[in-house]
């Protein structure tokens, strides 16, 4: 008899993603499907708005990364109003942003990666978690971590008024100066947050690395896709956030395209599947050739691994190291290797971090020039950043009194929609026999969804704060035979 | 004692924001209570709290209990996260314990209030005209519970 496992974040919107495992009659997994239901109309929403809105509206798009949002926003009203920012302004935006990724990436590895290695894959979830954490690494780090977002939080909040949800988008520059006096506390914050970074990447080598248990689940077969990848690159092909080109490589690691971000619509093909309401992105140029990885296969992944897979190099110094450490590890590039998203991402924060000391350091943030105000309508414009998820774009049309006629947002998730599901798949097939499950093994099939951070319905939240996971096992019939 | 409302929701998303609503309307009627509202969650709600004796929580709610409009009061027993996927899914809960294994004083969880929205979430500035037509009524009645509490 058929059977159907069911993995369902009951949100407070219910029914936004689960996912869907199905068993053939021998027990084994046949095929997995990640489901979303999207909240959709917010194009529409925008649509007879004035443009410079979006900066505002943009962020409460998603209460996980609003900065990116808000970035692609202000980046898109650049190109909407043929301007480019001053040298200073860019040295400021690219200052909040690695704040942001640096938040972003740290919240997202000591709260959900670090605890299935630190307190263990097979431990009891209600112990899998930052509490499970601390109680094995000492509340220091836990401490550590508030600190380091807080600080970084900090100059969010210094350059865009508010540190949750920055509004302060300007096209052609930034609304305010930074001064001699705060150039030396964020200096001071990149400092310590180079630290932190190099911790938090110790942390890694000791808890993974020096496990051999789990550096054999991060090389494992069950773990590994092979799929194109898309970043950002800067001028030297090195790993960016702020601005840059978009490459594309193969699953070999050839470089298969490099484009600028406003050309996205000739490179990336949007699909539409009955059973998802994600347009599922592919390489355009290939086609849709379904959920397929390895030869013949259109779809890419994006993210911290596609960051490192895509560019040449890290742009700072021991970024660098630790990039080269990561494939030296894994055995080479492309590393295909799906956990070591959360690898990748500790090397990304350190790369914002020293970014921040260079910026710290540039003569030019605390100039006055920090604005362009040659602003000449152009009536359309797209705007791409690394957001902590991957390559965000937001392309943005207007009319002649630049009021919003078309709005298109392409986010991280929806390239990595397809990769999830076979991802999942992939888990659970190595996993997953019957439906006597052990919890530790479909924690390994979480952790698999888990290292893409997938953003489900980005402008929600949950009550009481929160998006748990059930696990329904299924008879063909689907009445419920197990639940965890 | 220093006592907060803290409204939750999306500005953007219609009825999702009936809680940010609900706080502001809150103030009318407590005066004497701090109010703040936002669209973050997770760890963001740890930096809003801190320093606060006791705090009641306002947020919509799918929990399919009752119609929409309707109040429920939720506990710390409504704590179900056992499998976190992402980093939307840091549970209120489970954050204070955080907070207080870092040392922190958190503040004593008064209420958090759960009002019933219905399935269909749209982008928009307003409530639906339903939730709307009740907004009177659910703030009476949080508001009686919090005084009650608070007296108590």
């Amino acid at each position: 008899m058929s059977k159907k496992i069911t993995i369902n974040p009951i949100t407070r919107l219910e029914g936004h993603g689960k996912i869907e495992i199905f068993l053939d009659d021998d027990g084994k997994v046949e095929d997995a499907f990640w489901q979303v239901v999207e909240l959709r109309g917010f194009e529409r929403f925008c649509l007879g708005r004035p443009a410079e809105e979006m900066t505002r509206i943009a962020p409460n798009i998603c209460g996980v990364c609003p900065s990116a949002h808000h970035m692609a926003a202000t980046k898109a009203l650049d190109g909407l109003y043929g301007v480019d920012p001053t040298p200073t302004a860019k040295l400021i935006r690219q200052l909040e942003y690695n704040a942001f990724v640096i938040e972003d990436h740290y919240i997202h590895f000591f709260f959900l990666a670090a605890p299935d290695f630190v307190v263990g894959p097979d431990a009891h979830p209600a112990a899998r978690n930052i509490l499970g954490l601390i109680d094995k690494v000492g509340k220091e780090t836990g401490l550590k971590v508030i600190e380091v977002r807080k600080r970084n939080r900090e100059i969010i909040k210094y350059i865009f008024g508010k540190a949750a949800h920055p509004e302060g988008g300007l096209p052609g520059g930034v609304p305010g100066r930074i001064t001699e006096e705060a150039r030396k506390w964020i200096r001071e914050t990149a400092d310590f947050t180079v630290e932190f970074a190099r911790f938090a990447l110790q942390l890694f080598r000791d808890t993974v690395l020096g496990n051999k248990e789990y550096l054999e689940m991060v090389q494992s077969e069950a773990y590994k896709l092979k799929t194109y990848y898309m970043a950002l690159v800067d001028e030297n092909k090195k790993v960016t956030f702020y601005d840059g080109k978009v490459r594309v490589v193969d699953p070999e690691g050839n470089q298969y395209a490099l484009f600028d971000p406003q050309d996205y619509t000739e490179h990336i093909g949007e699909w539409v599947e009955p059973w998802t309401y994600v347009k599922l992105t592919h390489l355009r140029k290939i086609g849709w050739k379904g959920l397929m990885v390895g030869d013949g296969t259109s779809l890419y992944r994006v993210g911290p691994l596609a960051r490192l897979n895509v560019a040449e190099g890290m742009a700072t110094p021991l970024a660098q190291e630790a990039y080269e450490e990561m494939f030296e590890t894994l055995g080479g590039k492309p590393a295909h290797h799906t956990l070591a998203m959360n690898w990748a991402r500790l090397i990304c924060a350190l790369q914002a971090a020293e970014h921040n000391q260079i910026i710290a350091a540039d003569p030019f943030l605390t100039s006055k020039d920090i604005r362009n105000m040659d602003l000449r309508l152009r009536r359309e414009g797209v705007g791409c950043v690394e957001a902590p998820r991957g390559t965000l774009f937001h392309h943005y049309k207007t009319d002649r009194n630049g009021i919003l006629t078309m709005v298109n947002l392409i986010v991280a998730t929806q390239h990595n929609a397809a990769p999830i599901c076979l991802s999942v798949k992939q888990a659970a097939q190595e996993f997953v026999r019957g439906t006597d499950v052990k919890e530790g093994f479909l924690n390994r099939v979480e952790m698999a969804f888990r290292a893409y951070d997938p953003c489900l319905a980005c402008a929600t939240h949950a009550l009481p704060g929160t998006i748990p996971f059930s696990i329904n096992i299924r008879d063909k019939e689907g009445k419920i035979i197990r639940k965890l | 004692m220093k006592v907060l409302i803290l409204g939750m929701g999306n500005p953007i998303l219609s009825d999702d924001g009936v809680g940010l609503f609900i706080a502001r309307k809150l103030q009318k009627s407590l005066p004497a209570v701090d109010v703040s509202t936002t669209a973050m969650a997770g760890l963001d709600i740890l930096d809003l709290i801190m320093g606060y004796d006791q705090v009641f929580l306002v947020d919509a709610s799918i929990a399919k209990r009752s119609g929409p409009g309707e109040v429920t009061r939720f506990g710390p027993e409504e704590n179900g996260v056992l499998h976190l996927f992402s980093s939307h899914g840091l549970n209120f809960f489970e954050l204070l314990r955080f907070g207080k294994a870092l040392g922190y004083e958190m503040p004593e969880v008064g209420g958090v209030y759960g009002i019933e929205i219905g399935d269909e979430i749209c982008f928009g500035h307003q409530l639906t005209p339903r939730l709307k037509a009740k907004a009177e009524s659910i703030t009476i009645k949080i508001a009686g519970d919090i005084k009650t509490r608070l007296a108590g």
